[in-house]
């Protein structure tokens, strides 16, 4: 878990907050679209042989997960079983640190800070600023681990990470069409990573990601079929959470502008559905230097592959899956 | 000399008199009990009003409230098994309201849900008969679609005791205890939240709780034991979301019953969890000294989110004093090991598991539509209901017209069979419960019973239809 530097981090994300709200979502017509041809990738796994699984399941607005789980390597399997789209966010909290104390010195402070935006009493580039003040300064140590990224109601994704034992939070922040922010709502669980180990053992990737500051670059060319991402995690830019990458399946009018804009928590559409597509899965934020794997069924079409924070600074690539 | 003494005396006896006075006004009193209009046998006709009145909730203040005839909380209805039941309701509300006779087994019509609303001013009358078999401690309170939570507050609600001819602890004294809870401002008024306010959103995530505590309508009233005497508490929590977690230091509890009546065997314990809404029939026994004093509490329970979890929530509250009488000391009784039979409902006779999945505001994923019908069953069928818990607080599961059987919770069994209309869901646990749907068909409710939960569409609809002809 690396520190960093709650001060930097501040000044610098309301930078990128300002960059990164910028286009409202794109036209509903092309969300109904891809939402429409996003359905089938529902079955396709890969098997679970030698690996340790944890199935997750998402409701509008709560998780049914384990309580408890050995550590090592740890495929989470998230099934979308609600009506809007929901991710998997696996957060460690810092030694000493309980998940009432998460609940209240850090979800707590974002939804403020949220509601204050949402209801125009302080505008985006105060967000970050403030989130920094009001956050307990513990959080700035929360060790993002992991999970998987936006993903689409009847979609299902996987995410592995190799888990130190610890204490861990499971969380959506995705918000309702009120505009409640859904751990809020519940769908934020405490997680117990034990320290007896696992038999699992990392997947083998078929196709290689580098996420880094000079962008998001892949090993091959993506090909129709269901694939095991291996990401690796090659920096950690300034004043930002981290990298992280979500599977948008695109219609051509939705561009990684747009995607960008709607997975901007300053975004007062943000985060809300209707999403900009189809997501088919992802994987959330993990520690620099590391690598983690995702599985998405790809069928022939466009994708945006997307980072939430560094999106805005083209960590991000159109990704057109031929026939 | 002579007149002195007896002018002294007079002294002192009315010195005796205004402390017995005073004492008197401070024991706890039962609610009043409802008229039975009626002389023929086996028949209980009675007439409720529900009406705005100004009373003395709290000493020395008067507070408008919402009234069962004219009373907080509104009087009991006793009835014993095979009675017929009229009740001839009429609402003089400024709002449309119902009765709903919680836990009663009893037709469709009679449920007082919000299918069947009375306007302002409309009559209406609930008709059943009791079924044998269920004596036990139930309660009545308005079920309107989206407003169950507000009237409460503001007074509605009352006891109903249906007792056995052959009722096995019928020698001992019986107390009922109606714990309310509720919240005023300084001038007295019954307090809610300002719409949009941070009380308002706590009071929607934890339900609406109130920092005075009501036993029978009093505030900490004493209830008199006499040493060695075995009394009967009948405990009804009809507060709208507080848990109590009820204790009496020193004594201790024999548990022997629940929403449905008495158990098959009685339980020793120190502690009763009572969620909003439940009921439990515990036997306290008198051992202290004449005078002595011991205070019925409720411990701090977490039933909350982190994030709306009551600073005081640590606090533990005092409910009642309960005071060894002068009287000597009772002889000792006999209590039977096995009150009733309660033959358990058979898994294996189950046609479906029901799965319940609760989260906020929302069951199965749903809020509450009127004209949705969410499950249907058949007349007589047998299923198992598992709810599940997925969030971080516990919820409750009311199911209307009947009683259920908790089979296991997280897995473990129940010791015994009991009878339950409502059970508290524990955050992030899954209980399962068997349930036979007898006798009446209709469109049953079932909800979480904080009640501002219920209101925000935390309920759905079982259709119970008549076997296909
Ligand atoms: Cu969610
Ligand atoms: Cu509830």
């Amino acid at each position: 878990m690396h520190r960093r530097d709650a001060q930097a981090i501040r000044s610098i994300l309301s930078l990128a907050a300002v960059a990164a709200f910028l286009i409202v979502p794109a036209a509903v017509e092309a969300q109904e679209q891809v939402r429409k041809n996003g359905h089938d990738a529902h079955q396709a796994h890969q098997a679970h042989v030698e690996r340790n699984v944890v199935e997750i399941t998402a409701e509008d607005y709560a998780f049914r997960a384990p309580a408890e789980i050995p550590s090592g390597w740890t495929t989470f399997e998230l099934d979308n079983a609600g009506e809007e789209t929901h991710m998997l966010f696996i957060a460690r909290l810092p030694d000493g640190v309980t998940f009432d104390d998460y609940m209240t010195g850090a979800v707590m402070p974002f939804n403020e800070v949220w509601q204050e935006l949402r209801a125009g009493e302080i505008d985006a580039d105060e967000v970050f600023p403030a989130i920094g003040e009001r956050a307990d300064p513990w959080f700035w140590e929360t060790g993002f681990e992991g999970g998987v990224g936006f993903l689409s109601p009847g979609e299902t994704g996987t995410a592995t990470v190799n888990l130190q034992p610890g204490n861990y939070v499971l969380e959506c922040y995705m918000r309702t069409p009120e505009g409640e922010v859904h751990s809020m709502e519940g769908m934020i669980d405490p997680l117990t990573v034990t320290a007896a180990s696992a038999p699992g053992a990392p997947p083998s990737g078929d196709v290689r990601i580098t996420l880094s500051e000079a962008g998001m670059e892949f090993d091959r060319e993506v090909r129709p079929g269901t694939h095991t991402f291996e990401v690796h995690f090659a920096d950690h830019p300034e004043g930002t959470f981290g990298h992280n990458v979500h599977v948008l399946r695109a219609d051509p009018m939705v561009t990684v502008n747009d995607a960008v804009g709607w997975m901007s928590f300053v975004n007062v559409e943000g985060l809300t559905d209707p999403a900009p597509g189809t997501f088919v899965g992802g994987l959330h934020l993990m520690p620099v230097g590391s690598t983690g794997y995702f599985t998405a069924d790809l069928t022939p079409g466009r994708y945006l592959f997307v980072s939430e924070y560094t999106g805005h600074m083209n960590v991000a690539r159109e990704v057109n899956v031929g026939h | 000399m002579t007149y002195l003494l007896v002018a002294g005396l007079l002294c002192l006896s009315a010195v005796a008199a205004d402390a017995q006075s005073s004492a008197s006004a401070r024991l706890l009193a039962a609610p009043p009990v409802l008229e039975n209009l009626s002389s023929e046998p086996g028949v209980v006709e009675v007439k409720i009003t529900a009406a705005p009145a100004r009373l003395s909730l709290l000493p020395g203040v008067e507070t408008d409230v919402y009234a069962y005839n004219g009373s907080v909380p509104g009087p009991t209805l006793e009835l014993t098994e095979g009675d017929r039941v009229i009740v001839r309701f009429r609402n003089e509300l400024p709002h449309s309201t119902t009765i709903h006779w919680h836990g009663v087994h009893l037709p469709f019509e009679a449920d007082g849900s919000a299918f069947h609303p009375v306007a302002p001013g409309e009559e209406y009358v609930y008709e059943f008969t009791v079924h044998p078999g269920t004596a036990g401690t139930y309660w009545y309170h308005p079920h309107p679609h989206h407003h169950t939570a507000y009237q409460v507050a503001m007074g509605l609600q009352g006891a109903v005791i249906v007792r056995d001819p052959d009722d096995p602890l019928a020698h001992l004294s019986e107390r009922i205890l109606f714990l309310t809870d509720n919240r005023f401002t300084a001038e007295g008024a019954i307090d809610f939240a300002e719409l949009g306010s941070r009380q308002a959103r706590v009071d929607a995530e934890n339900g609406r709780e109130g920092d005075v505590i009501f036993v029978n309508g009093q505030v900490m009233p004493t209830l008199e034991i006499t040493s060695g005497e075995v009394q009967r508490w009948r405990v009804l929590n009809a507060s709208s979301a507080r848990t109590y977690l009820l204790s009496l230091p020193g004594h201790g509890f024999l548990h022997v019953g629940s929403d449905g009546g008495l158990f098959e065997h009685p339980v020793r314990t120190d502690e009763v969890l009572l969620a909003a809404a439940e009921r439990v029939e515990l036997l306290v026994r008198g051992s202290g000294n004449p005078g002595d004093e011991v205070t019925l509490r409720s411990l701090p329970y977490d039933r909350y989110l982190p994030q709306t979890r009551p600073a005081e929530w640590t606090d533990t509250l005092e409910l009642l004093t309960v005071r060894n009488s002068e009287e000597s000391a009772t002889d000792p009784i006999t209590l039977p090991t096995t009150l009733r039979p309660i033959p358990a409902l058979d898994p294996a006779d189950a046609t479906v598991t029901r799965p319940m999945v609760l989260t906020k505001n929302r069951i199965n994923g749903q809020m509450m539509d009127m004209s949705r019908i969410d499950e249907v069953t058949e007349l007589g069928a047998t299923e198992i209901w598992e709810v599940e818990n997925l969030v971080g607080m516990d919820h409750s599961f009311h199911l209307h017209g009947v009683q259920f059987q908790v089979l296991d919770r997280d897995g473990e069994p129940e010791a015994q069979p009991i009878w339950k209309d409502i059970v508290n869901v524990p955050k992030r646990s899954t209980l399962r419960f068997i349930v036979r749907f007898d006798n009446y068909p209709g469109k049953w409710m079932y909800h979480c019973h904080i009640l501002d939960h219920e209101d925000a569409g935390m309920m759905g609809v079982l259709e119970v239809r008549p076997p296909e002809p």
